[in-house]
């Protein structure tokens, strides 16, 4: 229905999402002014709809993962292959599983020109893949002992309360907190 | 008595501006448009007749102009700001300047201009150190006031970027220059003339203190008929509107546009923190010897940054952990942070009919004193501190796709990469006759990163350039007649790789034609072996490196004259070295910017830029995507096996399902060769502990901890003692 | 009657086929027909078939005592915008292949400002050319350089061309089945000789296959600097030719069928008249404006002036042209569907505005918006359109006689464009069907005033100096909407505005043009031997092109002594990189004295447009280009004057009154036939004048005064 897509259908969004939509209609949607107020209901969703689980999508941060929340409470990372990544207030690189690519052959396998290649005298090439289903989720290209970069922390409160207008029932202070540096402490004391 | 509404002065109204904002949160504290909101299609009609007056100055000015960068590649702006020194409306361009002009004003207003030298109807004034308001000296502000009954109303300002600012290495984009002494003709704010003309003086110091006289001094008449023929059109604006109109006008332009911006950040995007990284280096290490031993050494450039989306739309940007300040030409001020960076935000929810400077209203940095944005030294290079500022363009542009791409405005989402070129040039032909020369080509205009839904566009973007321009080559060598382009093209698989791939890189490879006595050339670029961004997007890899080679001593015309052909771009020349087909006494490879290198007739001198990156897996890429890269040559079919998994029969259709397997089988390969978390923590550490970094990183660590959020960071992270020191 | 001979000037626009008929006394007569894009001959013999029943007669009467027919069809644009060109193979220097695909970045060519900084909207055109029938060719010639003697001269060959790579490469494109071959190398404006190598065996391989594929040199078409501009004029005239060409010469054919004797002729981008076997046809690709424009610029050299917009307003276009000082500016580097070419053309810019555009309401932001689309030719609800159209406002407002559009040849539904207006308009937005009718209205007003400011500002010109030459098929209906805003210093519709554009066509003049780069400098240390050889070089190309014009214009049936010849440069302070185009009187330069004066007509021109002090005479000057234009005469349509009658309208042109929807209210208008209004006629507003062809609408404030020549002369009370 035009009234309830406020100018851009549900059935485009979800080729926009798959990647086929066709140029002039994205030009439309760029173009349009005021933008679907409700954009942000109609992506959740058709997100929702081609997840295979039930957990709440709260936010999606990247091509397969997902920040939800849990039935027993709780609001952690997920990957649409189902596996969890942990509290969403931790840096989820620190739950993937990790290859580096520190020499030029390994570096050669993603970058065919050799000129273009990284100076591995300097950096290396991070992968961090979804320990279920192996998908690549981040590359990063940094010096060894580089802290992994935390890419988002959202404030998810505020954004529900202020932005949508529809708070979340478990709004805390606390959610808008790095918890990043509580993973190494433990493995510290894992030993 | 003051030259400004009601005879306050210049400071005075300044300070008023910054004041108001403060107490109130509204531009000007204006809580209401009065006209605006009276009538909305009057105002319209005055704003549209502003922009248009600045598009006119730009249109006409520029033909004067001998300057191919400005006259062709548009790296021109005309602009007009109201009294205070806001920018209300301008030309095309180089937009990302309207964030100077305000603290140009504010400065000659506290050096207290008013009264000495006197600013009156008909002065023209110049300026490019950037201590004062320009971002580098490269780039030259002429600037004139507009007095309505006695009163100073606005400021018209032209600015272009000229060919070479007379700094050690010619041209205007020099890599070497350890303080202000060496960054060339740099002039604080000056009256250069009276009566709408330049004076004569003024003329010989661009024949003096620069290299390209001619075009210099073209380019300075093109700013001034600009400034001129804008401020007589303002005059006819005043008159038709009204100067009660047009002064309130002004500030409700500034603070009706404040409130769009807040408005399409609310709507786009998702409140939080977003990080950013970019590695770039200044090589000095043995290129100044004992002449300046504090600049003999290198630095690796830390452009660390936090992207904070407030709750009430507006955006922090944490530049703590950025390098500190140094004896280089990489230092910056405030006013170009905020020049070049605007240049991601126009894109990402400034556009506008009416480019103006409200994001100064809504866009804040934390830019730590002694910091290379910050320098306290008074004496810092700052000749080339776009090259690192730029590299914040795409702060912007990354961490907001990110947050567009959380909310569901994918189509909004345009990550980019700082991948760039340019060069200088210098050298006397043979009749003893000096010249000098620059291009841009691979700046003003080069391949898209890749969006979360579609690969990035060829030669379709200009970072620093809303409207892309690769240029002509047949102006360019008319006026650089010693290199001859022997191929400007995209290069195959040059790109970052991904679910959707970056577009393609463009390089150029020119040939050098009968030099003269001597020829020297060196290159501007924005990668130095560590990628066009630190990090990837959605799993696609970063963009990759700008390339430069040279290739000296040549056999290339031999080649030729024997009825041979040529080599198009740099991957071409290395297979025919390979394959022994072309010979070259030496060849010198750079990631990177160049020193000054001597040519000689016959080298070859090659570059490339704008490799960008991907989003999302490679193997997840589409079949039906990869064989259309194979049918056109984007991508070869090494690549295509070895990158997207997919398996390329003789007809170059792929084989779906041998593919699917290759696929599974890197799948698992992943699995192999990847460790837990955890277990890569513990080799990182000991790692960290052992220290064994290449000399320049460990300088950059050592620098880093300086600063407590990195410190902070890196210490938790390895958990490392307090008292942790290199 | 027998003796009496005819002119047909016809102006195909996206909706309607105008045509413009003239007799050898002068004698005019007018006619419209629906355009057919796919079959333009229908509409241009169904338009000239209209014209002709006015005098009673038909066409094959006019064809067969016909000393002129032009006409400018849709053909080309459509081409581009369907992608229906030909199968293009290229021959480029090598390390060049990707330059139609990069096209220089200009990704943005045509957005407005907001669009281009918002650069997720940047996009390339469509290919001309395919990637696989691009072939590169080694060689390379030298442009020159600004340095002159201290470096290598231009034209000089820097990489000789290896033939070999030739002769492979028109094979490939031959066997790819490419249908015309185009050739472009580096610095060939300095020196073709690569180009025509090129050619030369292109053309022995094609003719050792039996074929007849046409080949094009970049510098046959525009032999001047900037690589990627004549590429991409180069590829359009390759693109469009044979197609445009196809349809152009099946309008002829209908015409000859019915005993037309000569060529057919067709309008230039530079406002010329020419054969459709005309070589470089593309000039004509943006021709359709160009029409009224000539149209005006006939009234304002008949009526004395100099000053003059002329503002069209059709079914699909809104063109605004302008005529400052009696000269139609030329623009060289125009940009058309978003491609930037090397031609002249007459500058006129185009807006998205007009009858057929389609009338939007969304009901969720309350915004209403006007096109970009045009449903052409199906007018809208009130026709065989389902779109709600400007036009539907207009007839539904009362302003339009349902009963007489196109003279009551068209059959048009009243309640259903007002059902499907108050359906899809008012309804959602919750307001009055005419309310809201009239606020749409004032919004493609207002996009027209912008328009205009726009224009005028940009060129720093003032409104109030200017006449406003109204024409199209909706410009009078809506010029009071128009006029209020803008203070003009006298307002003219002529009494065939409907088919101005035709009027302008038949208007044209009979010219060609031949541009061509010269290198010439003049620099203070120069001495006179130097400056009179240059001068020689520059005597020695005008004449050349003066004998590339004798050739055509005799190849074109007019005899050596009917054609003249008028001469121009374009020229720049040593250093520039822009030129400016300047007419001079002179059209050698054999003499110091003639070589002054074409540098003072230089200086002249460039300081009416900057201020002194961007004067750089101490750097020299650089003569780039020259050209030549060779004219030759062609019949032209005479504008008789009428006796002047009293200001009281003749009974027999009263057609009695209509209510009307005006400014929030119903009123009475007075409706007047036009044809039978006698010269010295005043019409007071509230009023409509009607025409077979058009309407105009005078509101109460303002009135009409008919002169001498039947001009309606449109005025505040």
């Amino acid at each position: 229905m035009k009234d309830s897509d406020d100018g851009f259908s549900k059935k485009n969004l979800q080729r926009l999402i798959d990647g086929n939509l066709p140029w002039e209609e994205v030009k439309k949607a760029i173009r349009l002014s005021p933008k679907d107020a409700n954009r942000f209901t109609k992506y959740l969703e058709l997100l929702q709809a081609n997840v295979p689980w039930d957990d709440r999508i709260l936010l999606r941060i990247s091509d397969h993962l997902y920040i939800v929340s849990k039935e027993k409470g709780g609001r952690i990372v997920k990957c649409d292959c189902g596996q969890e990544l942990g509290d969403y207030r931790i840096n989820w690189k620190l739950s993937c599983r990790i290859y580096v690519r520190r020499t030029d052959e390994e570096m050669a396998e993603v970058i065919t020109i050799p000129e273009a290649r990284h100076n591995t005298d300097l950096v290396e090439m991070r992968e961090f893949y979804c320990p279920g289903c192996y998908a690549l989720l981040g590359v990063e290209v940094v010096p060894s002992g580089y802290p992994p970069m935390f890419e988002m922390l959202p404030d998810i409160d505020n954004f529900y309360r202020e932005w949508l207008g529809s708070p979340l029932d478990d709004e805390s202070k606390d959610w808008f907190q790095d918890k990043t540096l509580e993973k190494p402490a433990a493995w510290m004391k894992e030993g | 008595m003051g030259i400004c509404h009601q005879d306050r002065t210049l400071r005075e109204i300044v300070d008023e501006r910054e004041q108001s904002f403060k107490d109130t949160g509204c531009a000007y504290g204006l809580e209401r448009l009065e006209l605006v909101e009276e009538d909305p299609a009057k105002f319209m009609r005055f704003q549209m007749r502003l922009v248009a007056s600045c598009i006119n100055a730009r249109e006409s000015a520029k033909l004067i102009s001998a300057n191919p960068m400005s006259m062709i590649q548009g790296e021109l702006l005309f602009m007009l700001a109201n009294a205070e020194g806001d920018v209300v409306s301008a030309s095309y361009g180089l937009a990302g300047h309207i964030q100077c002009m305000p603290f140009i004003v504010r400065n000659i207003a506290k050096l207290g201009f008013e009264d000495d030298p006197g600013i009156h109807e008909g002065d023209i004034f110049s300026v490019n150190d950037p201590m004062y308001g320009p971002p580098h000296n490269a780039d030259c502000y002429t600037f004139l006031p507009v007095f309505y009954k006695g009163e100073l109303v606005s400021w018209t300002v032209g600015l272009n970027h000229i060919v070479d600012v007379g700094g050690i290495q010619p041209g205007g984009l020099g890599v070497i220059s350890p303080n202000v002494f060496t960054d060339g003709f740099t002039y604080p704010p000056t009256k250069t003339g009276a009566n709408f003309k330049q004076h004569k003086w003024w003329e010989l110091h661009w024949k003096r203190r620069t290299r390209t006289e001619m075009f210099n001094v073209l380019d300075d008449k093109m700013r001034a008929a600009g400034v001129v023929s804008l401020h007589d059109r303002i005059q006819d604006v005043i008159e038709e509107f009204g100067i009660e109109y047009y002064r309130k006008g002004l500030k409700e332009i500034i603070e009706r546009e404040r409130r769009i911006l807040v408005e399409r950040i609310r709507t786009l995007a998702v409140p939080g923190k977003y990080t950013y990284l970019q590695l770039s280096a200044v090589n000095y290490k043995g290129t100044l010897g004992r002449l300046w031993p504090a600049s003999n050494r290198n630095w690796i450039i830390h452009k660390t940054g936090e992207l904070n989306i407030r709750t009430d739309g507006t955006l922090l940007t944490d530049l703590e952990g950025l390098t500190s300040e140094g004896d280089f030409h990489a230092n910056a001020y405030e006013p170009a942070v905020r020049m070049l960076t605007s240049l991601g935000m126009w894109p990402m929810f400034a556009y506008t009919e009416t480019i103006n400077s409200s994001l100064l209203y809504m866009t804040d940095w934390n830019i730590p004193p002694g910091s290379m944005f910050n320098p306290q030294n008074p004496y810092a290079g700052t000749v080339m501190g776009l090259g690192v500022t730029a590299g914040y363009i795409f702060l912007f542009h990354n961490c907001l796709s990110l947050a567009y791409f959380s909310r569901g405005f994918l189509e909004e989402a345009f990550p980019q990469d700082g991948t760039t070129i340019g060069y200088g040039v210098a050298g006397m032909l043979e009749d003893g006759f000096q010249w000098a020369g620059g291009d841009m080509s691979l700046i003003t205009c080069q391949s898209e990163a890749a969006t979360p839904f579609h690969d990035g566009i060829d030669a379709a973007i200009c970072s620093p350039n809303p409207a892309p321009d690769i240029g002509e080559t047949e102006a360019v060598e008319f006026l650089m007649p010693t290199q001859v382009n022997i191929g400007k093209k995209l290069i195959p698989d040059f790109c970052g790789h991904g679910k959707f791939r970056g577009g393609l890189g463009i390089g150029m490879l020119q040939m050098v034609n009968k030099p003269g006595r001597s020829l020297i050339i060196n290159a501007f670029a924005a990668t130095d072996g560590m990628g066009a961004c630190a990090m990837g997007r959605s799993g696609g890899y970063p963009g990759t490196n700008d390339i430069v080679v040279f290739a000296h001593d040549t056999n290339i015309r031999e080649i030729l004259e024997n009825g041979g052909t040529y080599p198009r771009d740099f991957v071409e020349m290395k297979e025919w070295f390979q394959q022994g087909i072309l010979k070259a006494e030496s060849v010198e490879s750079f990631k990177g910017p160049t020193p000054s290198i001597p040519c000689r007739d016959g080298d070859l001198f090659a570059t490339a830029a704008g490799s960008k990156g991907g989003w999302g897996d490679v193997l997840e890429r589409d079949y039906d995507l990869i064989e259309y890269d194979i049918k056109y040559g984007w991508i070869t079919i090494k690549t295509a096996e070895t990158v997207y998994g997919a398996k390329i029969d003789e007809n170059g259709t792929v084989q779906k399902e041998a593919s699917d397997k290759v696929r599974q089988a890197m799948r698992e390969k992943r699995k192999e060769r990847s460790v837990d978390a955890k277990d890569w923590w513990r080799q990182e550490r000991e790692r960290v502990l052992e220290g064994g970094w290449h000399e320049d990183i460990r300088n950059m660590f050592l620098d880093c901890l300086k600063y407590k959020k990195f410190r902070d960071q890196f210490l938790g992270m390895w958990q490392l003692p307090e008292d942790y020191s290199l | 009657m027998s003796d009496v001979k005819y002119i047909v000037a016809q102006d195909a626009g996206g909706s309607m086929t105008d045509c413009f008929l003239v007799d050898t006394e002068g004698n005019f007569s007018t006619g419209k027909y629906i355009t057919h894009p796919e079959a333009e001959k229908v509409s241009y013999m169904g338009s000239l078939a209209d014209a002709a029943s006015k005098w009673d007669m038909d066409t094959r009467t006019i064809h067969k005592s016909a000393i002129s027919c032009t006409y400018t069809g849709t053909s080309m644009i459509n081409i581009l915008v369907t992608q229906g060109g030909s199968n293009v193979g290229l021959l480029i220097t090598r390390g060049f292949a990707h330059l139609p695909i990069i096209e220089r970045g200009l990704t943005w060519i045509g957005q407005t400002y907001e669009d281009i900084l918002h650069q997720q909207l940047h996009e390339h055109t469509p290919w001309l050319v395919q990637p696989e029938n691009i072939k590169e060719v080694t060689e390379r010639i030298n442009v020159g350089s600004y340095y002159m003697q201290h470096h290598s001269l231009p034209g000089t060959v820097i990489i000789p061309m290896v033939e070999e790579e030739v002769v492979q490469g028109v094979r490939e494109l031959l066997d790819n089945g490419v249908e015309i071959i185009a050739c472009l190398t580096l610095g060939s404006y300095t020196n073709p000789a690569h180009e025509n190598r090129m050619a030369e065996i292109c053309r022995e391989i094609i003719a050792e296959r039996g074929l007849e594929t046409p080949v094009i040199t970049s510098s046959e078409m525009c032999p001047v600097p900037n690589e990627t501009e004549r590429l991409k004029t180069l590829l359009i005239q390759c693109y469009i030719q044979e197609t445009a060409r196809k349809a152009l010469v099946s309008v002829e054919d209908a015409a000859k069928q019915e005993g037309y004797n000569y060529d057919l002729m067709t309008l230039l981008g530079y406002g010329a008249a020419a054969t459709v076997r005309y070589p470089k046809l593309a000039e004509a690709v943006a021709s359709g404006p160009t029409g009224g424009l000539l149209g005006g610029k006939f009234i304002s050299d008949f009526l004395k002036r100099p000053n003059m917009i002329c503002w069209d307003l059709g079914c699909t276009t809104c063109d605004v042209g302008l005529i400052a000082g009696g000269l139609l500016p030329v623009n060289k580097s125009p940009e058309f569907a978003a491609h930037k070419v090397r031609m002249p053309m007459i500058a006129i810019d185009c807006l998205g505005a007009g009858c057929s555009h389609v009338v939007h309401a969304d009901a969720a932001s309350g915004r209403i918006t006007i096109g970009p689309e045009s449903v052409r030719a199906d007018l809208g609800t009130m026709y065989v359109s389902d779109e709600v159209t400007i036009g539907d406002i207009d007839l539904t407002l009362g302003y339009v006689n349902p009963d007489y559009y196109l003279g009551g040849t068209i059959k048009v539904n009243k309640e259903r464009a007002k059902e499907e207006l108050t359906k899809r308009v008012a309804e959602p937005l919750g307001q009055d069907v005419y309310d809201v009718s009239l606020k749409i209205l004032d919004l493609l007003h207002d996009k027209v005033i912008n328009h205009i400011n726009g224009i005028m500002l940009s060129k720093g010109l003032n409104p109030a100096e200017f006449t406003l030459l109204v024409h199209g098929a909706a410009g009078p209906l809506h010029l009071w909407g128009v006029e209020r805003a803008i203070h003009f210093q006298e307002v003219i519709v002529v009494p065939w505005s409907a088919v101005f554009s035709s009027f302008g066509v038949a208007a044209a003049d009979y010219f060609h043009r031949y541009d061509k780069a010269v290198t010439f400098f003049l620099t203070p240390d120069m001495t006179d031997e130097v400056k009179i050889m240059q001068g020689q070089v520059l005597s020695q190309t005008w004449a050349e092109l003066e004998e590339r014009g004798y050739k055509e214009l005799e190849q074109e049936g007019f005899p050596k002594d009917e054609i003249t010849f008028r001469h121009g440069i374009s020229c720049r302070y040593i250093g520039q990189l822009s030129n400016w185009e300047v007419p001079v009187d002179v059209g050698r330069a054999d003499s110091l004295e003639d070589i002054e004066r074409i540098i003072a007509a230089f200086e002249q021109n460039y300081t009416n447009i900057y201020p002194s002090g961007a004067r750089y005479p101490e750097s020299g000057y650089q003569i780039t280009e020259i050209y030549v234009k060779a004219a030759a005469s062609k019949p032209k349509p005479v504008i008789h004057s009428y006796p002047l009658h009293g200001k009281e309208p003749p009974q027999k042109a009263y057609k009695g009154q209509r209510e009307a929807f005006f400014d929030g209210q119903w009123m009475e208008f007075d409706i007047y036939e036009q044809d039978l209004l006698d010269a010295g006629n005043r019409i007071e507003g509230p009023a409509i004048i009607e025409h077979t062809q058009t309407t105009f609408l005078i509101p109460a404030q303002n009135y009409v005064e008919l002169d001498e020549y039947k001009f309606m002369r449109y005025k505040r009370k």
